[in-house]
């Protein structure tokens, strides 16, 4: 188990466009299990790599129905809408509400660089499309 | 009387004169008769076959009839219907036994003089291959599809031509029967040993009778689709809550949410109707789920004396739009009856919002897919009332979602 450190709003790197994820060797698990450590230990439910300083499309999501290893992955469909609160592990001590869809089809790689396709809907679409965001530089203080 | 194509040419009848809801009307024809299990399958097969099909049945019949199909006698129409149904779509019935056995349900019949017609036109339908339009015109996609026009019209205008085409392809296709576990009262754990559970619910397998079940029997399961489970899962109340389901029968909704409240709290379902209410009073009597209080009311008019609530919940009378994979006949229903539909939809949104506690939440919820009474009237709602926030938003598509059609939207009072 290896923590990292989570980088907080206002630092660069949360604002950058992060690159493909190009090798699935054990560099890449090292990072997806050192992700998952940290946000468990930080009692958050996701995290993006780009949190933890590292510039690539990896994150790893757990609202308490299991862990989700995603890399690479990409919104191919958006239903509905949900207003509600959300907070980051980047933004310390704020809770806004965000427009976010109903639900969400997610498709990614695992960590074997197999394609995988997640649905989520409810607080699982919200935590996907927050974790996908970051990929991009964006961050859910943009979407008040 | 034990002819399961005699049967089936009845119930059609019986439907379309008297417009009697095809899952109540089969259930009764089978009931009554002397039907043995497999001629009761092919009965319910038949019927809800010719109802979904009617458009393209009819244009096929077309074809071969002198007379327009609408002036065609009733009887010797759904004979006619009946028979070329099994010889189009029925791989397992020979041609031969679906002709033969409707001349003889016409000679045995008060239009036995139709008896050749009924032979004449079988016999040339047999002669002729008949292409159906393939094209993407609104009249095209309402015969290959058989939908009537005026659907067709809506789901283009609403949804566009791509969703049009998934929503008819589902409209035809057999619905799962979901069955949600009565999580108040089964072990989640016992019954995953024997079937598959998912999301709190089991399906049942295709032509089994739910009533025979040992989880239906025992009230541990009830039917209701993902989709209305997961409206009433946005809904989502407490533990303690006080709910109003303004229109509840058949009370499935209700159901779902005294499992969510693990049976604590106070549940008011109401209906218009006495025999559905007490259908709910039945159900839940079945299922154990003691806080829930039927009552006979109309959902349009306020009643002081019931108080304020955390939870209302408005399933409102529809269209139907999505679930005619369920009840086809609802294809069936004119663009006249939809005119009062919106105001009783407004009148009952209306007086639910008058029974909000203030921080209490309000869903409103259709199993249609026609923004007119969805999106549309959410626009409305909003509007007319400032302290409704609007927290969520869904359809269900079936060709997406997996569920029924359906639509939801979920508002708190401040």
């Amino acid at each position: 188990m290896a923590l990292r450190n989570i980088v907080k709003v206002g630092d660069d790197v949360l604002r950058k466009v992060c690159r493909t994820q190009m090798t699935f060797d054990e560099k890449l698990w090292s990072l997806l299990d050192d992700m998952a450590d940290t946000m468990y230990k930080a009692e958050g439910v996701g995290l993006a790599a780009p949190q933890v300083g590292i510039l690539r499309r990896v994150c790893v999501v757990d609202i308490g129905e299991g862990l989700i290893e995603l890399v690479n992955p990409v919104i191919t469909e958006k239903s509905g809408f949900q207003k509600g609160n959300e907070g980051c592990l980047s933004v310390p001590d704020r809770f806004e509400e965000v427009v976010r869809p109903m639900k969400v089809t997610v498709r990614a790689q695992n960590r074997k660089g197999e394609n995988i396709e997640i649905k989520g809907d409810g607080f699982l679409a919200r935590a996907l499309c927050h974790e996908i965001d970051h990929l991009d530089g964006i961050l859910y203080i943009d979407k008040i | 009387m034990a002819n399961a194509r005699k049967v089936a040419v009845k119930v059609l009848v019986k439907i379309e004169k008297e417009g009697a809801y095809s899952n109540l009307a089969v259930a009764d024809a089978l009931k009554n008769g002397e039907l043995n299990p497999q001629d009761k399958a092919l009965a319910t097969a038949l019927i809800y076959g010719v109802l979904d099909r009617k458009i393209t049945l009819d244009y096929i019949l077309s074809q071969f009839l002198k007379n327009p199909v609408s002036k065609t006698e009733v009887f010797t129409l759904n004979v006619l219907r009946t028979a070329l149904y099994q010889i189009k779509y029925m791989d397992k019935i020979p041609t031969s036994a679906a002709v033969n056995e409707a001349v003889k349900i016409m000679k045995s019949s008060k239009f036995s003089r139709n008896s050749g017609f009924v032979n004449g036109v079988l016999r040339s339908v047999l002669r002729t291959e008949v292409n159906l339009p393939q094209g993407d015109s609104a009249t095209d996609l309402s015969i290959r599809f058989s939908c009537p026009l005026w659907v067709v019209e809506s789901f283009l205008k609403d949804y566009g031509l791509d969703a049009t085409k998934a929503l008819l392809e589902d409209s035809l296709k057999p619905a799962p029967t979901v069955l949600r576990i009565n999580t108040a009262k089964a072990n989640i754990n016992e019954i995953n040993k024997d079937y598959e559970v998912k999301n709190n619910s089991i399906e049942l397998k295709r032509g089994m009778d739910i009533t025979e079940n040992e989880l239906y029997k025992k009230g541990l399961v009830f039917v209701q689709d993902y989709a209305s489970q997961k409206a009433v899962e946005t809904l989502n109340p407490k533990k303690g809550d006080r709910v109003l389901d303004l229109c509840a029968a058949p009370g499935g909704k209700s159901f779902t949410m005294a499992c969510l409240m693990e049976n604590e709290g106070e549940i008011i379902a109401c209906d218009l109707y006495r025999h559905r209410v007490e259908l709910i009073e039945k159900s839940a009597r079945r299922l154990g789920l003691d806080i829930i209080k039927t009552r006979v009311a109309d959902a349009t008019v306020f009643d002081e004396n019931l108080g304020q609530f955390d939870c209302v919940l408005c399933d409102v009378p529809c269209s139907g739009l999505g679930v005619i994979r369920r009840k086809p006949e609802i294809k069936y229903t004119k663009t006249e009856d939809l005119d009062g539909l919106e105001q009783t939809q407004k009148a009952i949104l209306k007086t639910a919002v008058k029974y909000l506690k203030k921080g209490g939440r309000l869903l409103y919820s259709t199993c249609t897919l026609r923004r007119a009474e969805n999106e549309n009237l959410v626009i409305w709602l909003k509007k007319e009332y400032n302290e409704l926030y609007h927290i969520s938003e869904h359809a269900f598509m079936p060709y997406k979602d997996g569920t029924d059609g359906f639509f939801c939207a979920l508002f708190e009072k401040r």
